[in-house]
């Protein structure tokens, strides 16, 4: 897959420089890349399995048919296989997501390698990073009005995690905190997101997280004063969730 | 007759402080306490980029880059690269955007530029049915094009009644989607990246915070 040897070449570079992330050993490195082109191969299979399945189903629609009319219909349906816009925006979205969780990966592994910086910034705040026209939390209504979705935002999710706000409403908490893996799992039954204990942890998501500073999260009261920041615990062989 | 002022120390506090720094600053924790602030930086200012200069659809160009950025630690303090990205399944990096410079057809005879907004960020196989146009402008990649009448939802003849090329272009139902070319040269634009001024001044100020 070209992603997963996008990556591994990248890893491979940091690696062989003696750069990003020194800590991260030769064998865990190719556990890294197997897991990659699982996680890639696997956005593929689903992608291809989708379209086959709905190419097969409307197969056997039109087999069933008798009414000719009908039958137009559902095989003028069928000529979208054959170079259909939307099949190609289709893959393109799934390999694009692919592709966005895999550099959040690679950033998450940057964010919790290194002893000094895990020191330095213990904790994370999720916020927004990228503009979204139609942002988590809202949903196009009557007319192109965009309308709330009561639960659905970030800080809503964040809660239903089992995160606490701070007191003026940031979502912040240590890196080594469950609550990043939470939710990723989507914890509180929300269905769109990517089973990664990183950003993006849903679809089309616009957060990302912000170091924060020993000193902020002693103020805020994550951390003691010379209490010893740990990094995230994961499985660098597990770190991209199964495609469901 | 002038007189230079004499400053005489009698406590220094400074020396001290300044020698604990330093004996704490090794190159790891520099780049660690610098590094993950100055990707930031980059990163936030690659996400705040508008939109394309012709007003199309975004495609979240630089979206890809700002999730591509990564500091490390370096023999010199700290280094902040951009891997490339997939853009259109293509690998691209962002120095081309940078600093400018010239692109040649490398695997294909001609490099096609999307010249619509429908086509701005997709590749010619994205589309069904294109057709190669000569003109004595260029080559282009053509859709036949239609247009549905919103009173009566039939399919209507487009462009009667406009003058010129555009008429004609309009009533022969074509959409011009991508030009060919052997080659395409692009302006550099130094702002795709926070200033040097930006970036130094972030790294002084978490560098020490302490004394600041």
């Amino acid at each position: 897959m070209l992603l997963a040897s996008n990556m591994a070449k990248e890893i491979a570079e940091l690696q062989a420089a003696g750069k990003l992330p020194r800590e991260l050993s030769a064998s865990q490195t190719a556990q890294l890349q197997r897991a990659l082109q699982k996680y890639s191969g696997q956005v593929s299979q689903r992608v291809l399995s989708n379209i086959l399945d709905d190419f097969k189903s409307k197969i056997q629609t039109a087999q069933s048919m008798t009414d000719p009319v009908q039958m137009r219909g559902v095989l003028a349906d069928l000529t979208l296989y054959t170079g259909s816009p939307e099949v190609a925006e289709q893959i393109r979205f799934a390999l694009h997501v692919s592709q966005e969780v895999a550099s959040g990966g690679g950033r998450f592994l940057n964010q919790n390698l290194s002893p000094e910086a895990l020191d330095e910034y213990p904790a994370l705040e999720l916020k927004r990073m990228f503009a979204r026209h139609v942002p988590r939390g809202f949903k196009v209504g009557p007319k192109g009005a965009i309308i709330p979705v009561p639960d659905d935002d970030w800080p809503s999710r964040w809660e239903a995690a089992g995160g606490e706000l701070t007191d003026d409403g940031r979502m912040v908490a240590l890196k080594s905190d469950p609550i990043w893996q939470a939710l990723g799992d989507g914890d509180g039954g929300y269905d769109d997101t990517l089973g990664n204990p990183f950003p993006p942890f849903a679809f089309n998501s616009g957060f990302m997280t912000f170091e924060v500073s020993r000193k902020e999260a002693v103020e805020l009261g994550l951390l003691g004063q010379d209490e010893e920041a740990k990094p995230a615990r994961f499985d660098v062989s597990k770190l991209f969730a199964e495609v469901a | 007759m002038t007189v230079a002022p004499v400053i005489r120390i009698v406590n220094d506090t400074a020396t001290p402080a300044l020698r604990e720094f330093m004996a704490g600053m090794t190159p790891e924790r520099f780049a660690g306490r610098v590094g993950p602030k100055v990707q930031e930086l980059v990163e936030v200012h690659l996400a705040a980029l508008g939109p394309n200069s012709k007003g199309y659809p975004s495609t979240g160009f630089y979206e890809k880059f700002a999730r591509n950025v990564r500091w490390t630690p370096d023999a010199r303090g700290v280094l902040i690269g951009i891997l490339p990205a997939i853009v259109n399944g293509r690998q691209v990096g962002l120095a081309l955007r940078v600093f400018g410079g010239t692109i040649t057809a490398q695997t294909v005879d001609m490099l096609a530029i999307p010249i619509s907004p429908v086509s701005y960020g997709h590749v010619p196989s994205d589309f069904p049915n294109l057709f190669l146009l000569k003109t004595v402008k260029g080559a282009y990649l053509c859709q036949r094009g239609q247009q549905v009448s919103e009173k009566t939802g039939r399919m209507i003849h487009a462009g009667r009644g406009q003058g010129g090329n555009a008429g004609r272009r309009v009533a022969a139902d074509l959409v011009f989607l991508f030009k060919l070319q052997a080659s395409v040269t692009q302006e550099g634009d130094l702002d795709v990246l926070p200033s040097d001024d930006a970036i130094l001044g972030t790294a002084l100020a978490f560098a020490r915070p302490e004394l600041n």
